[in-house]
Parts: structure tokens; C-alpha cells; sequence
């Protein structure tokens, strides 16, 4: 199909770059510099889409971001992009498009059927009025709903593309790269501060591009142009086109999307399709110009019916003529310029039609030489066609434009281009919290006060004219950069006249019986859904938007919103400004969620934090399991061994011989100073006063309120300098806590904390033949049970290293953990397996470690506590000083009633009655399986085993007053109908006295 | 007590980025990372307002303390970054951390005064990595939040911030170049970052 509304000159598309693209399954042709809108305008495609509610046959409204109705469905297979406006996609070759509504086709709609029988039918709340009983039918109802509705689709394939995400930072950021931004940005920039200077289009100069004035003498593109490229030329600006700033946070933050490769191809060859931009601005200048506004009329939906703006657009920047016989609707002088546009293109202007009386501005003069028909007080009150617009129904209006005063007759035409006046783009200065005023004189919304190091510049405050967007730029350039400037443009902008403020056109009939009167096209919200929501009682227009759904969507009320306010306000018999506007969130257009997760996906998505024995794990074969950000070794599975298998090898290499544990995760941290052993005491329930240097001890910590917080062992390294361990997933907390006690409440004890967890690398070795290994790498150490007990803390050489030994045990065996600086960590790991080859020595991972921990009755700080449990609740009140001096950290908390009380959850073991069963952890408690639904629940199971070495299962669980339930039986009914049966006993469920380690 | 003295037997020794992914170096690399393996790191606590303190510290570093924060003061091959009003992380040469840290305690009591102090030999947690390059700045910039533009982040400037998810300790060098201390177990993290967020510019390890 030939481009049969290009014109065959001007514009700044590069006819040398002719591109072909597909609609629909159609080919067509472009230039390089089309937007996909140009390029269909310009093959005379009319309708690109089918309306959200109605189904109504849809054509393209505007050229930019106001765009409602051409969302597009872009690429295929797993590049697909669903709903970017049409306006806003470069064409490249081979494009792929398509709507994203339309069964079966955007042509021949058959629920369009459906929204014109149903049309009258269909008011705001309609779907929620009428599918509301019976009422658990909705989910059944509202799968076919939300079917029918919506527009494009998402891929379920993963994403082929990359985003990533960047931090910048400059004195003055300048958003909109229009007139007002670009001598923002030049006078910022002339200062040699950091500017930044974003714009959402591929080419910098805003209207300045579709403009047929002059700026110091040079056409207003060219201008443009040479400014972009000062602009580039100084080092301290960074110049950003396709790059939206879609939203405006406190602290004048500023988040920008950057489209790196969308106008390339439907995926990115090289680096990231898209960059997030997160902007810190010491001043940001808002220069985003204005929208214009369509006026509100009988079927101002049909393709054919664009802005007045959007059509000089397309025939100055893009050499496209949307139409060959156009009425020009407008209510100020803006629309003159569209005719005269039209008319240089070669294409009829039917007629002007303008609401206003008696229009004098220059651009009418210009108009009425140039021979163009102006109809003076009139309006257009219907549009006539099914799929295109076939002609306008034009009425004389009063002055106030309220009613039609004289018959109506029907002008032939297939383009009408209405100018309502403009919005300024308020969106990104009501992101902080600032509300739009509504400023009478240019009847539109203008940012209102801002507590932040804002300016504004442009058509944003209602400065429409050329001349004012510059200076006004000038100004809010220099006053952001705190200079002066006295640089003042002229470009000879012609006297306008006074705008008439009218936002919907009178027709005959009322408007709750006139044809379809669209408001908001994206939401199919039309004049007579809102005046009838204002009549339900819907008064704030907050509600009303809720109500009817006006500025949602990825429209945002972009072209809608000040059209609905005004009809809130007239049924309501208000102002404007009594009705106040609805104010927007980010963002302004719609982000990728790609870009939002940049790279922080996949392994990036958080660190894995590594041991210095991890590289020895991985060619082992250890399962992995989270603890924190650390991946500990799981268990080590060789080959055909269930997990289960592994657990019970594993456990019997402990119980039996020798098996080796990477504790390197646990946290560490290096006490020093005088005061120590005082801060010690105050931190932890038990008494540090006494511990001699070489000797270990095991403390609880509390909160205030006397729950347990975490727990460790802490070695005396000498008199004034201790090492206190921590639970791996508790270090920073810990530390945190420490800090916070000593730098806040107890800045007078002398002692610093330093966290060591990554300096040592922890080997721990446990087993009857634990020590035998350790003689053979460690000989300036006495070992012996005699000279080195239980609890004991030595310094020597193992392996030629020097490393700090401990004698302590988590397994309820013999067993002993090294330290060396984990630069040394791996060797060690090496240099142990090879000394205990000999005894079978077996690397076990945290789950055998929890197995071996809670045969002996050993709590997991945060799995058998949860921030409610009291030392007493855990059976360790021998852990608990009261003879203390100053007292401790949660001691205060022991006399509440509620910690006091007798039955309160106490930790206990529990035995299966049935010795082959595992209880699931998390199972609840009860005295009396038989009890009706609700049950008293008792109390929980926190941790379950099977014990290989016991030969039957074990537990450990929260059951009320459990300390004088021993013996009693319990059950924990399972959510598939099974109840296990479990003996209330000792937790303590191996080695009962200890002998082992302290072997 | 007794410090880590014994001599480095570097053969037995793996540094944090040690077991870091296979990588190819790109030509015309934008961005050069090199590990400065097994410096001493030592991290010292001590009251800045105790004059004994700082001289005996500075006789021993052969250069004073920085107490303005967000500095640095480097002698040969020593580094002091200022950390906190209290807190200082030295960086010196391999091997002598030991030493340093004798001659600290000593020299702090053969002034006599408050003891009150912690050295702690922190050299195996954490190791120092230098980028360099003309894609330095940009991988920065997505790496971390804090402004390191020439005019906010001048030769010499130290800053505690984060590297994407971890933190890290950035000090600008006079050759444009910045170290970074990155602690051992966010290593690998920190290698997997690095090498994408550099892609785009090359990346060479030196």
C-alpha cells in the first residue's frame, strides 16, 4: 500500500531510509524518524485499536505521551511489549505490530455489538452493578470480564533482554528538552555546574520541531538543533534523549527511563535494552510543556478525530496529512495555526469552526487571508460515522457556549481537529505531594507550591508562547545555578486572542440521551457517566474518578481529566477549582519491571555469601542451604544416597569416629578494653566476672523484655580481650545490640567490638577420635583430657599454622573447632581431612549438625525460640545469674506476671510413641486428639529428627506448663488425618550426663 | 597476647577473589581490577582527643591519624582510612601486620597514659581491590549510590557505602583510580557483579 498521506516534501523524516513494518499482519512502508503513528497515519490506517469497554473502533488521537487510544502489541515470541502508545515507538525496519483488543479483528468487532446494544445499558459500576448476585459467582464472572477487557499481552517466556540500573547525580537536572528546557539547560549549563537535561523523545527540541516560527533568526528546528548540540559539547552536561523521568520523589529524586535499544529492533544486541536512571538533584526544573485538550462532543471518539496540535505535528515534523477534508474545531487561536498547516499541505480545510464570538488574533487574520471559512460561534456538537469520521454536525452557540442557539447543519469531512486548550503536564510536580491549582486565565491546572528546590519553566506554568517558554527558561536556568541572566528572546509571537474556556459542546439532546459524549477514551468514560455518577452522589472527585475510572490506566487523565473535572463541576454547580482535580503517581508513563529489577536477578538477585572452605564443598558435593546470606553445606550425599542416608552416615561418623563441620559462618566478634568482662555481664544472663583466660563459657543474650535474642560461646583470650560467637544468621544484629547498648546507655565502660566473622575460618571436628586427629597436626599443645577440658581455649601451631583451638561441642561428643585466618582456612580444611583419613573422618553439613544438636536437648536460637521464649521456658535457668552487681540486659522482665506464670510454653522433649515416625515440625499440640474443631492448642513442635543412633525419631516442642507434663502423652493431628502420638520427656534425649565430651 | 606473626606462607594462602569465575580479558579494557593480595589489615580503636594516643600511633605509622572524616593519610606502605571518630582501618604492608600491631600496643603503653584501645588483625576478612580504567566511573555509578564524581570525591576521600548489595570502603587514589575493601565472604558476590556491570566497557584483571 502506497504512503498515500505523505507529503512528498519537508519534515524530518530521511526519505533516503525507507523502512517497511507490519500492522495487523499488513506490511507497510515508513522513513527512518517515523513514529509508528506517522507511519500508519501515513498509510491512511484509520482505526488502530478497539475501545476498553465499548469496543468502539479507535484511531489515533494525539503524537506523544497523551496518546489514549493507540496501544500497540509490539514484537513476538518472547520479545513481545504490550500496550506502548504508538506515538512513542520509533519505527524501525521489520517492525512487527498489532492491536492489542479487537476479536476477530479491529475491523469487524463482533463485541462491539455487544457495547452498542449494551451501550446504554452499560454505566459507571456497571459490571460490579449487574454481576453482583449471586455473589459467588463473581470469580466465575469476572474470568470472562476481564477477558473481554484489557489490552496487550506479556510473554510467559522468559525475557530475552537485559536492564540494568544507574546512579547519577548533578546540581541541576532539567526535565523536557523543549524551548523552556533546552535554555534552561544551556544557561545551568553555561555555569559549569553538573546538568543533566532529560527528554522522552529520540530528538531534543519538543515543539520547537513541528514549529514554523523563527528563534534568533533561525528556523525553530534548526535552533533546536544547534542548542542540542552546545549542549553536548560541554563536558559538564549530560545530555539524555529517549529518556522519560517518570517519577519525582522527596529529596528531588528523579528516576528516568532510558531506551537504549527499543528503536534498534525487538531486542537488543548489544548491552541493555533499557537503564534506569536514579537522579539525585540538588535543583530540578520541571519544563514538560502542556498537553492539548479534545473537546467533549456526540461520538468525539471516531478515527478521524485528532488534536489540533497533534495534526500540525504530523505535517511539520513527520510530512504526514492525516486527512483530506478537515474541520478544525477549536476555542482559541491555537487551532488557526492547524488550518493554516492544512492548508500549506495541499489538503482542504473545510471550515474553522470556533466557540468563540468574535475572534480578532493575529492567526485569525492570517487565517481569513488565506481564504479559510470561519464559522464564529459554533460548535461542533456530533460526529458522524461508523469507522471514520464521514462529517461534523456544527450548531451556532451562545456566548458562554452553555446552548445551542440556531439549527445545525452537517459539514463533509474525514478529519476534525480539535483544539480545547492545553493542560500543562502537571504529573511529575504532583509526584512530591504538591497540588495542582486550577489558574482561571489560561483554564487549566498549574503545579502548585513545592517544598522542593523546584522550578518551573514553559508552557508547565501556562506560558504558551515561544518567546515566553525561552525566557522563562532563561530564568529558571540561571536561578537554579543561583546567577542572573538578561538574556531575553523575542520571536515576534503573535498577539493571541483571549481562549474561550469550554470543555463540552451542548447538543441537542441532553446528555444522558445525546450519542456517546467520550471523556476519558483509554476507560471509555463519557460526560454522561459522570454527570449520572455526580447524581448517585459520588460529590468529591476523588470519588468519582474511583467511580467511573477516569485517569487510570497508563493514560493517567492525560488528555481526559480536566474535560471530567469541569462537567463534575458544572452538575455539581461549581468551579473548577471548588472541584479540585485528582492528582497523579508515578509513573507518568508505564516502566518495565525489567528495568526496575535491573540486574539484580539470578545469582545477583542477593549475595551468596561463601566460606573460605566453600571451593573444597562444591567438589564434594555438599547440598547447599541458605543460613542467612550464607550457603552452608546442607549434607554431603555420595552417590545413591537418599538425604536420609546421608543424615544417618553422617551422624553415626560423629557418634563413632570423627566428622568435620565448616562453622566458619558463625558469627564472631573481637572484645577489647578494660571494661569488658563488666559489658559482658550486662549483656548476657550469666557471669563473666570469674572466667580466666583460656577457659570458653555459653551465654544467653536477652531482649529487654527477657526473651532470648541470641546465644554463643565466648572465650576469655586474655584478661582484657574476649571473643564472643554469635548465631550465623544473628552476627550483624548482635553486633548492632552491642553497639547500641555501649555507645547509648554504658559509654563510660571502656571497650570496643570489632566483628571478626571473616577473619576465621572455623574447623570443627567432632568424635571419639577428634583429638587423635588434632595430635597429629598440633604439637605444642597439650591436649589431653587432662591439661585441655572441656571448654578450654588454647592458642598453638596446626599444621604450621597458628591457629586458636577450642574444646568445645555442639554434638554432645568430644570435639574440638580451629581457627586459623581463613586466608589459611582451606589448606586447614585440606590438612584435617588428610589426618583423619585414618578414622573415616566425614564432612557433615547443618542438617546432621541439627540432628546431633538436638539429640542432646541443644537449642537453635530462632528455630526452638521465636522472640517469646524466656531462658526458663527453655529449661536453662542455670544459665541465668542472679547474684550480679549491675544486673543484666531482660533480668527486669523475669518478675512480669506473665513471665512468672507457671504455664507458660516450656521446651520439652517429645518421643513418638510410635518409634519409626518423624513428627512434621510445625505440628500443633493437643492434650485430647478427640476434642471438637476448635482444639486447645498446647503448644508446637520446633524440632523433629530421625535418630539414626537412637533408632527412633525425636523432637522438641513448646507444650503449656510442659516441665510438670513429663510423661504425659500428646498428639499432633496431621492435616491428612493421621494423629502422632508423642511421650512428653527430657529433651536431653543422648548421653544424659555428659560424659562424652567431657571426655 | 600473641598476634599472627608467623611468617606468610603465601603457597597455602587464598586471598577473598582467590576462587573467582573463569574470565577472559577483553581488549581495550575500560575497567582494569587488580587484587592487592595479603596486605596487613588492621583495624585500630582509640580516642582522637588523646594526644598520647595519636602520637604514639603516628610514631609507629610515620604519619598521623586522619581525624577529618572521610580522609585518608598514606605513608610508603601505609594507608590509615578514617572510619568513624574512633575507628581506623590501616592497611600496610604484607606480612607485617603482626609487627604493626606489637609496635601499636607498645608504643600506646610506653606513653603511659589511658590504655584504652583495640588493634585487631583483620587482614584474612577483607581484601583490597584497585580499579582503574575509563569505564571506572560508570561502573560505579551502577554499583553504588554515593556520588564519586571528581568534585565530590577527591584524591584521598574515603567513604564506607555499598557496592550493589554489599558494602564496601572506597578510597579515591591521585592517579584517578580508586581501592576498594571488599570483605572476603561477599568476594565471589562481589566477582559476579563486577564482571557484568563491567561488560559493557571490558574488563581486564591485572
Amino acid at each position: 500500500m502506497s504512503q498515500v498521506n505523505r507529503l512528498a516534501t519537508g519534515g524530518r523524516i530521511d526519505r533516503s531510509k525507507p523502512m517497511s513494518f507490519s500492522f495487523n499482519g499488513k506490511t507497510y512502508h515508513g522513513f527512518d524518524g517515523d513514529t509508528l503513528a506517522s507511519a500508519l497515519l501515513a498509510n491512511g490506517v484509520g482505526i488502530v485499536g478497539r475501545s476498553f469497554k465499548y469496543s468502539r473502533a479507535r484511531g489515533i488521537l494525539g503524537h506523544g505521551a497523551e496518546e489514549p487510544n493507540a496501544l500497540m502489541q509490539l514484537h513476538t515470541g518472547n520479545a513481545a511489549v504490550p500496550n506502548p502508545r504508538a506515538t512513542q515507538v520509533e519505527l524501525f525496519d521489520g517492525l512487527v505490530s498489532g492491536s492489542t483488543n479487537g476479536w476477530p479483528s479491529v475491523e469487524f468487532d463482533l463485541m462491539e455489538w455487544v457495547g452498542k446494544m449494551g451501550g446504554k445499558m452499560m454505566p459507571p459500576g456497571f459490571y460490579y452493578k449487574t454481576f453482583m448476585a449471586p455473589q459467588k459467582m463473581w470469580m466465575t464472572y469476572e474470568k470472562f470480564i476481564r477477558k473481554a477487557a484489557g489490552f496487550g499481552k506479556l510473554s510467559l517466556a522468559p525475557d530475552p533482554d537485559t536492564y540494568d540500573k544507574i546512579n547519577a547525580h548533578c546540581d541541576v537536572i532539567v526535565v523536557g528538552a523543549g524551548p523552556a528546557g533546552l535554555t534552561a539547560a544551556l544557561e545551568a549549563g553555561r555555569s559549569g555546574k553538573r546538568v543533566i537535561i532529560v527528554d522522552e523523545q529520540n530528538e531534543f527540541g519538543g515543539t520547537l520541531l513541528a514549529n514554523n516560527q523563527t528563534v534568533d533568526g533561525v528556523d525553530a528546528a534548526q535552533w533546536a538543533q544547534q542548542a542540542t548540540a552546545q549542549l553536548t559539547d560541554m563536558s559538564n552536561v549530560v545530555v539524555m534523549p529517549r529518556t522519560t523521568a517518570f517519577g519525582y520523589y522527596d529529596h528531588n529524586f528523579v528516576c528516568a527511563l532510558e531506551r537504549r535499544t527499543d528503536h534498534l529492533g525487538p531486542v537488543s544486541t548489544s548491552g541493555s535494552r533499557q537503564r534506569l536512571h536514579r537522579i539525585r538533584a540538588h535543583q530540578v526544573i520541571l519544563a514538560t510543556g502542556a498537553i492539548e485538550r479534545p473537546l467533549v462532543f456526540g461520538n468525539n471518539d471516531l478515527p478521524g478525530i485528532m488534536l489540533a496540535n497533534s495534526v500540525s505535528t504530523y505535517i511539520n515534523r513527520y510530512a504526514v496529512v492525516p486527512g483530506n477534508r478537515c474541520v478544525v474545531m477549536t476555542t482559541n487561536d491555537s487551532g488557526y495555526q492547524t488550518a493554516l498547516d492544512i492548508q500549506a499541505a495541499g489538503r482542504t480545510v473545510v471550515a474553522v469552526v470556533d466557540s468563540r464570538h468574535a475572534p480578532d488574533g493575529r492567526l485569525v487574520q492570517q487565517a481569513k487571508a488565506a481564504g479559510i471559512e470561519i464559522m464564529t460561534g459554533h460548535g461542533v456538537t456530533e460526529a458522524q460515522g461508523s469507522k471514520r469520521v464521514v462529517g461534523a454536525i456544527v450548531a451556532p452557540l451562545d456566548e458562554a457556549g452553555d446552548t445551542l442557539t440556531g439549527p445545525a447543519k452537517t459539514l463533509s469531512c474525514d478529519l476534525i481537529a480539535v483544539a480545547g486548550g492545553w493542560s500543562p503536564v502537571v504529573h511529575l510536580s504532583c509526584h512530591t505531594g504538591s497540588r495542582p491549582v486550577w489558574q482561571e486565565d489560561i483554564a487549566g491546572f498549574v503545579p502548585g507550591p513545592s517544598i522542593q528546590n523546584q522550578h518551573l519553566a514553559g508552557a508547565i506554568t501556562g506560558d504558551y508562547k515561544l518567546s515566553q517558554a525561552l525566557n522563562a527558561g532563561v530564568q529558571a536556568g540561571a536561578a537554579a545555578v543561583g546567577v542572573e541572566s538578561a538574556h531575553v528572546f523575542d520571536c515576534g509571537d503573535e498577539s493571541e486572542g483571549a481562549a474561550q474556556a469550554l470543555y463540552l459542546i451542548p447538543h441537542t439532546k441532553p446528555v444522558s440521551r445525546a450519542p456517546k459524549q467520550f471523556v476519558d477514551f483509554q476507560n471509555d468514560v463519557t460526560a454522561a457517566g459522570i454527570e449520572l455518577a455526580a447524581r448517585e452522589g459520588f460529590q468529591s472527585i476523588e470519588h468519582v474518578k474511583r467511580y467511573t475510572a477516569m485517569g487510570f490506566g497508563t493514560d493517567q487523565g492525560k488528555t481526559g481529566n480536566v474535560n471530567g473535572m469541569a462537567i463534575v463541576a458544572k452538575t455539581l454547580n461549581k468551579s473548577i477549582a471548588e472541584t479540585g482535580t485528582t492528582i497523579f503517581r508515578p509513573a507518568y508513563t508505564p516502566v518495565t519491571f525489567g528495568a526496575l529489577g535491573g540486574r539484580d536477578v539470578g545469582v545477583l538477585l542477593d549475595p551468596a555469601r561463601h566460606t573460605a572452605m566453600h571451593p573444597w564443598h562444591v567438589a564434594n558435593g555438599a547440598k547447599f542451604e541458605n543460613v542467612g546470606q550464607w550457603k552452608r553445606p546442607w549434607y554431603f550425599p555420595q552417590q545413591g544416597e537418599t538425604m536420609q542416608q546421608t543424615l544417618n552416615r553422617e551422624c553415626l561418623a560423629v557418634r563413632n569416629s570423627v566428622g568435620i563441620l565448616d562453622a566458619s559462618t558463625l558469627g564472631k566478634i573481637d572484645i577489647q578494653g578494660k571494661d569488658a568482662r563488666e559489658f559482658l555481664n550486662r549483656v548476657y544472663t550469666n557471669a563473666w566476672s570469674k572466667l580466666a583466660p583460656g577457659k570458653c563459657r555459653y551465654g544467653l543474650m536477652l531482649k529487654e523484655d527477657g526473651m532470648i535474642f541470641d546465644d554463643g560461646v565466648t572465650a576469655c583470650l586474655s584478661d582484657q580481650h574476649f571473643l564472643m560467637t554469635t548465631t550465623s544468621g544473628g552476627a550483624a544484629a548482635v553486633l548492632g545490640w552491642l553497639e547500641l547498648w555501649h555507645q547509648t546507655e554504658w559509654p563510660e565502660l571502656e571497650v570496643y567490638f570489632t566483628s571478626v566473622t571473616d577473619q576465621w575460618a572455623t574447623c570443627s571436628f567432632a568424635g571419639p577420635n577428634s583429638r587423635k586427629v588434632l595430635e597429629k597436626l598440633c604439637t605444642d599443645v597439650d591436649l589431653s583430657a587432662e591439661a585441655m577440658k572441656f571448654m578450654d581455649y588454647r592458642e598453638g601451631t596446626v599444621a604450621g599454622i597458628k591457629a586458636r583451638i577450642f574444646r568445645i561441642s555442639f554434638t554432645g561428643e568430644l570435639s574440638f573447632e580451629v581457627n586459623v585466618p581463613a586466608d589459611q582456612g582451606h589448606y586447614m580444611w585440606q590438612k584435617l581431612m588428610e589426618a583423619g583419613e585414618e578414622f573415616g573422618i566425614t564432612p557433615y553439613g547443618t542438617e546432621s549438625m541439627h540432628v546431633l544438636r538436638a539429640e542432646k536437648g541443644f537449642i537453635i536460637a530462632g528455630q526452638d525460640t521465636d522472640g517469646s521464649m524466656t531462658p526458663q521456658d527453655c529449661l536453662m535457668g542455670w544459665a541465668v545469674s542472679k547474684t550480679k552487681s549491675f544486673s543484666f540486659l531482660g533480668e527486669r522482665s523475669f518478675s512480669r506476671p506473665d513471665t512468672a506464670r507457671a504455664d507458660r510454653k516450656q521446651l520439652v522433649g517429645l518421643k513418638p510413641i510410635d518409634p519409626t515416625v518423624v513428627i512434621p515440625e510445625g505440628s500443633q499440640i493437643v492434650m485430647d486428639p478427640n476434642q471438637p474443631i476448635p482444639m486447645d492448642m498446647m503448644g508446637h513442635v520446633t524440632s523433629s529428627y530421625w535418630s539414626e543412633c537412637l533408632g527412633h525419631g525425636i523432637a522438641m516442642g513448646t507444650v503449656k506448663g510442659g516441665c510438670d507434663r513429663m510423661g504425659q502423652t500428646v498428639y499432633c493431628p496431621q492435616a491428612d488425618g493421621r494423629v502422632l502420638a508423642a511421650q512428653i520427656c527430657s529433651p536431653v534425649f543422648y548421653d544424659p550426663k555428659g560424659d562424652h565430651h567431657h571426655d | 597476647m600473641t598476634n599472627s606473626t608467623s611468617t606468610q606462607a603465601t603457597d597455602i594462602m587464598e586471598s577473598p577473589l582467590h576462587n573467582h569465575v573463569a574470565h577472559t580479558n577483553a581488549d581495550n579494557a575500560g575497567v582494569v581490577m587488580s587484587e592487592d593480595k595479603f596486605r596487613g589489615h588492621l583495624n585500630l580503636r582509640g580516642n582522637p582527643q588523646d594526644a598520647d594516643f595519636m602520637a604514639a600511633v603516628a610514631s609507629v605509622l610515620s604519619v598521623p591519624l586522619p581525624t577529618a572524616p572521610n580522609t585518608s593519610a598514606r605513608a610508603g606502605d601505609t594507608v590509615a582510612y578514617w572510619l568513624c571518630p574512633n575507628e581506623w582501618l590501616l592497611i600496610v604492608a604484607s606480612g607485617t601486620q603482626g609487627q604493626v600491631e606489637n609496635a601499636l600496643r607498645q608504643a600506646v603503653a610506653d606513653k603511659g597514659g589511658n590504655q584504652h584501645i583495640a588493634v585487631t588483625d583483620v587482614s584474612s576478612a577483607q581484601t583490597l581491590v584497585n580499579l582503574s580504567g575509563s569505564g571506572v566511573e560508570q561502573l560505579l555509578q551502577k554499583s553504588t549510590v554515593y556520588d564519586c564524581h571528581e568534585a565530590n570525591f577527591p584524591a584521598g576521600k574515603v567513604v564506607q557505602t555499598t557496592f550493589a548489595k554489599t558494602g564496601t570502603t572506597i578510597c579515591k587514589l591521585a592517579d584517578g583510580s580508586v581501592d576498594l575493601v571488599i570483605r572476603r565472604s561477599f568476594s565471589d558476590y562481589f566477582f559476579l557483579w563486577l564482571q557484568d556491570a563491567s561488560e559493557e566497557y571490558g574488563l581486564h584483571i591485572a
